[in-house]
């Protein structure tokens, strides 16, 4: 099980801050930095085997911009390769300037992604809806509703699939578009199956007076050193990263031709950052003393 | 005092025309014990969701007549006292689970009524430590037995300190060790804390202990309201189905009153000469292996092996129940003979040839798997549809079958009827047409009865039998032990991945703790191999003939 590691709101400071820094930067080293620091308090989870999983399965989509990109956008001054004269599409230009924006965009998409990896591993879905419903009660149940409900469909899904197979659909074997005809029932059964049992819990929580009146919660969250500490490294990552975007170190400009590095400045913001963010992964603590009732 | 009063209440689903509830009039005095009893489809569930103004609050549709709790209609009650002091546990542990961790599952409803922390805490602690569950409060839902599942449900239900406590069908996923455990929490709470029951239960026979009052429902009205042991002597004359087995048993014998229970019937018994009974020796109906595993062994990641060298061989015509605990490998079991998982170890032969080496759509044209949810087979527009599906993916053009399975199943007038708008009985017999249509010669059933009443299960028995005997063999998992008794021939008891016991039923269900039916434990001491009704009256009427 997952034990309060941390306060829930030095959880979400540090993924909000995290995930801004990564959808503002374009500089596959800074890029590359908010990765590592990201990595880094993944594997201070313990979560490093399923998180390589994680990251194989992301790698076809790193490929699929990295290819995709070039072939689609014919900006950038560095010709590779040209093709001749295509129908329809004219003539293909697979330009230097093209693969690297593809190949940025697609470690963009990883690091944001690991970062929302990294949420869900450190932060504990009842944890999540005690410290949402202060603010938003029926939004917060209906978001920790609705990501309880993956594993449930998950084995769900495993279950139906099993039961296909049992009636002869090939979901594992034959051509591409022979599975997708065989998974396409059941897809129906998960929908028909996931829309009943929300019947049946939105029943159960009526049953159990939710929604009656003003909430109140069974655990209260004390912050303790080791959040005061990580929410600490948080704000300097913060100002950090504002202050290397200010500067114009964490922007690259890819069209019509790379610019915005400079190498000496960017290595003093990503040092610091680099050493910030490893503060914050030893600030990430013991669960002693976090699970507190008022 | 009274707890809860109905008053000529009747009720239709929004959009339906057929009564839910007809006229209904019940009162249910303070720290009753109500079983109620009825056919599917008949109000049961719609009562209780009645009595906590879940219907029509929460369905809609329109209601008449008067429901009081205390002396107060329930609507005017105040909303968040009503839900705190009538708690509703319901079928399935899993559908109704918010939370993800035990504790934290407990105190939801606490939080929703606006309970101070501190209080919380305390009926928290209280609870879980009444129902045994504080080693296991920090545990992930998804991690528990459905036993634990259940026992939580009931856990949070408890701890808003009810007077009333309504369950629906709450024992219908468990194994009989858990069953038996939440009925008899029910009792304690019951007696020990003065709570009022009103259960719903399928599994009828061993709630009649308990019970102060029945209530036998059909077509949404009230055919029955009376203790235990008259609505038996009703029964006997009316409704046969609905008699516990121990009360079956000495139905037509010339005594006072039927037993009831387990510990009445061996004291009808007292100072009677029981023959000893000669067993004509019994042997499978052929000794053709269809399917044959030879040390199977099966384990899922980070988990122990669920199956640990299993050797099971199951003959042409044979009709063999699996029993067991919830988790023991029983469904796994089924899974790997319907070549839907592969073992770790250990060897599967389907007809003489390994089970591996058949194209993946040959297997089903010879065995036929039938899985928990038979919603899980239901996703066309009509039943007929459904059927070809399978028929479809199969290969196979002849829709003469669909046809010959509507009229076996009695569902010939259903096959232009969405599956899915069936009553749960429909639903259970259209999910086992759609494997029946390609007329496999293996059945591999798991849990085919679960939440179905009695009369069904007799349906179902009955049919299954006539399929043994036209050379089908089947093998099925089920919790139910009465069921098992009365129409297989041979059980495979398996525990924690390992067959424990593997022979005829007067053999493995002979003498048992929880595996053995009622009448068994009637004939416990005195005689042994007697596990079935029949069985029994014929041991009984023998005993008349000598003069006993």
């Amino acid at each position: 099980m997952k034990s309060y590691k941390n306060h829930s709101f030095a959880i979400i400071l540090y993924t909000i801050v995290l995930s801004t820094l990564a959808l503002l930067y374009n500089n596959p080293l800074y890029l590359g930095c908010i990765f590592c620091i990201t990595g880094i308090m993944i594997i201070r989870q313990r979560q490093l085997a399923p998180w390589g999983k994680f990251l194989l399965f992301s790698l076809t989509m790193v490929l699929f911009y990295t290819l995709c990109n070039p072939l689609f956008s014919s900006s950038g001054s560095t010709i590779l390769w040209r093709s001749g004269r295509v129908p329809i599409i004219g003539r293909i230009r697979i330009t230097l300037e093209a693969l690297l924006y593809g190949m940025t965009m697609g470690g963009k998409l990883i690091t944001i992604g690991s970062i929302f990896y990294l949420y869900n591993a450190w932060m504990d879905t009842d944890q999540a809806l005690s410290f949402f419903s202060r603010f938003a009660d029926r939004s917060a149940l209906l978001f920790t509703m609705t990501v309880s409900l993956f594993p449930r469909l998950k084995r769900e899904a495993l279950e139906v699939g099993d039961i296909m197979r049992a009636r002869g659909a090939s979901i594992q074997q034959g051509s591409l578009f022979t599975r997708i005809k065989a998974v396409y029932p059941m897809w129906k059964v998960l929908l028909i199956t996931a829309l009943e049992g929300s019947l049946d819990m939105a029943e159960a929580m009526e049953a159990r007076g939710y929604g009656i009146g003003r909430r109140t919660r069974y655990q209260t969250e004390i912050i303790a050193p080791s959040d005061r500490a990580l929410i600490g490294c948080t704000l300097i990552l913060l100002v950090l990263g504002i202050m290397s975007l200010g500067y114009g170190s964490g922007n690259m400009t890819f069209y019509p031709v790379i610019t915005g590095s400079y190498i000496p400045w960017d290595l003093w913001w990503l040092m610091g950052m680099m050493g910030v963010g490893i503060i914050g992964a030893a600030a990430y603590s013991v669960p002693t003393g976090k699970e507190e009732w008022s | 005092m009274k707890a809860l009063q109905l008053k000529e209440v009747t009720y239709l689903y929004p959009g339906e025309t057929k009564k839910a509830l007809d006229e209904v009039n019940l009162t249910v005095l303070q720290g009753e014990f109500i079983l109620i009893l009825g056919p599917s489809g008949c109000g049961k569930s719609t009562l209780i969701r009645a009595m906590n103004g879940l219907v029509p609050q929460f369905y809609g549709g329109t209601i008449g007549g008067q429901i009081l709790y205390l002396d107060q209609e329930v609507y005017t009650y105040p909303k968040h006292q009503l839900l705190g002091e009538i708690g509703m546990v319901f079928q399935d542990p899993e559908k109704q689970m918010v939370m993800n961790t035990v504790e934290r599952e407990v105190a939801f409803g606490l939080e929703n009524l606006g309970i101070a922390p501190k209080e919380m805490k305390k009926r928290v602690m209280e609870v879980l430590s009444y129902l045994g569950l504080l080693p296991l409060r920090h545990r992930e839902l998804h991690t528990l037995s459905g036993g634990e599942k259940q026992k939580t449900a009931l856990a949070a239900a408890l701890v808003m300190k009810p007077t009333v406590l309504l369950l629906d069908e709450p024992t219908s996923q468990l194994d009989p060790t858990a069953a038996e455990e939440l009925l008899h929490i029910l009792h304690q709470v019951n007696q020990e804390v003065g709570i009022t029951i009103v259960l719903l239960e399928q599994r009828m026979d061993r709630c009649f202990v308990s019970a102060d009052r029945i209530i036998y429902m059909e077509e949404g009205r009230i055919s029955r309201d009376t203790i235990p042991r008259e609505f038996v002597q009703w029964a006997a004359q009316k409704r046969t189905a609905w008699m516990p087995p121990v009360a079956k048993l000495f139905k037509d014998q010339e005594i006072d009153s039927l037993p009831l229970t387990v510990k009445e019937g061996r004291e009808k018994l007292i100072g009677k000469t029981i023959p000893t009974i000669t067993r004509s020796p019994c042997t499978a109906p052929s000794t053709t292996p269809v399917l044959r595993l030879t040390e199977v062994s099966f384990g899922y990641p980070k988990y122990p092996l669920a199956l640990d060298k299993t050797s099971i061989q199951c003959t042409q015509g044979e009709f063999i129940c699996v029993l067991g605990a919830n988790g023991a490998g029983k469904s796994t079991l089924l899974k790997l003979m319907a070549g839907l998982i592969k073992p770790v170890g250990g060897k599967i032969e389907l007809l003489g040839q390994v089970l591996s080496r058949y194209h993946p759509q040959e297997v089903p044209k010879i065995v036929g798997y039938l899985g928990q949810n038979p919603g899980h087979y239901l996703f066309h527009d009509t039943l007929e549809e459904e059927w070809a599906y399978t028929l479809a993916l199969l290969g196979i053009t002849s829709r003469t079958s669909i046809q010959d399975i509507g009229a076996l199943l009695h569902l010939q007038h259903r096959m232009q009827h969405n599956p899915r708008d069936l009553s749960g009985g429909e639903r259970q017999r259209a999910a086992l047409g759609s494997i029946l249509v390609v007329d496999p010669q293996i059945l591999l059933l798991d849990e085919p009865t679960r939440g179905i009443d009695p009369i069904l299960k007799i349906e179902l028995g009955d049919f299954l039998q006539k399929q043994q005997q036209q050379g089908k063999t089947i093998l099925m998992v089920t919790h139910d032990i009465e069921f098992a008794a009365t129409y297989s021939q041979r059980i495979i008891l398996l525990i924690d991945g390992m067959v424990v016991a593997d022979g005829l039923k007067e053999e493995v269900l002979d003498g048992g703790l929880f595996y053995s039916p009622q009448v068994n434990k009637v004939f416990y001491g005195i005689t042994s191999g007697v596990v079935t009704v029949e069985q029994g009256v014929a041991l009984l009427d023998t005993m008349k003939e000598v003069g006993g």
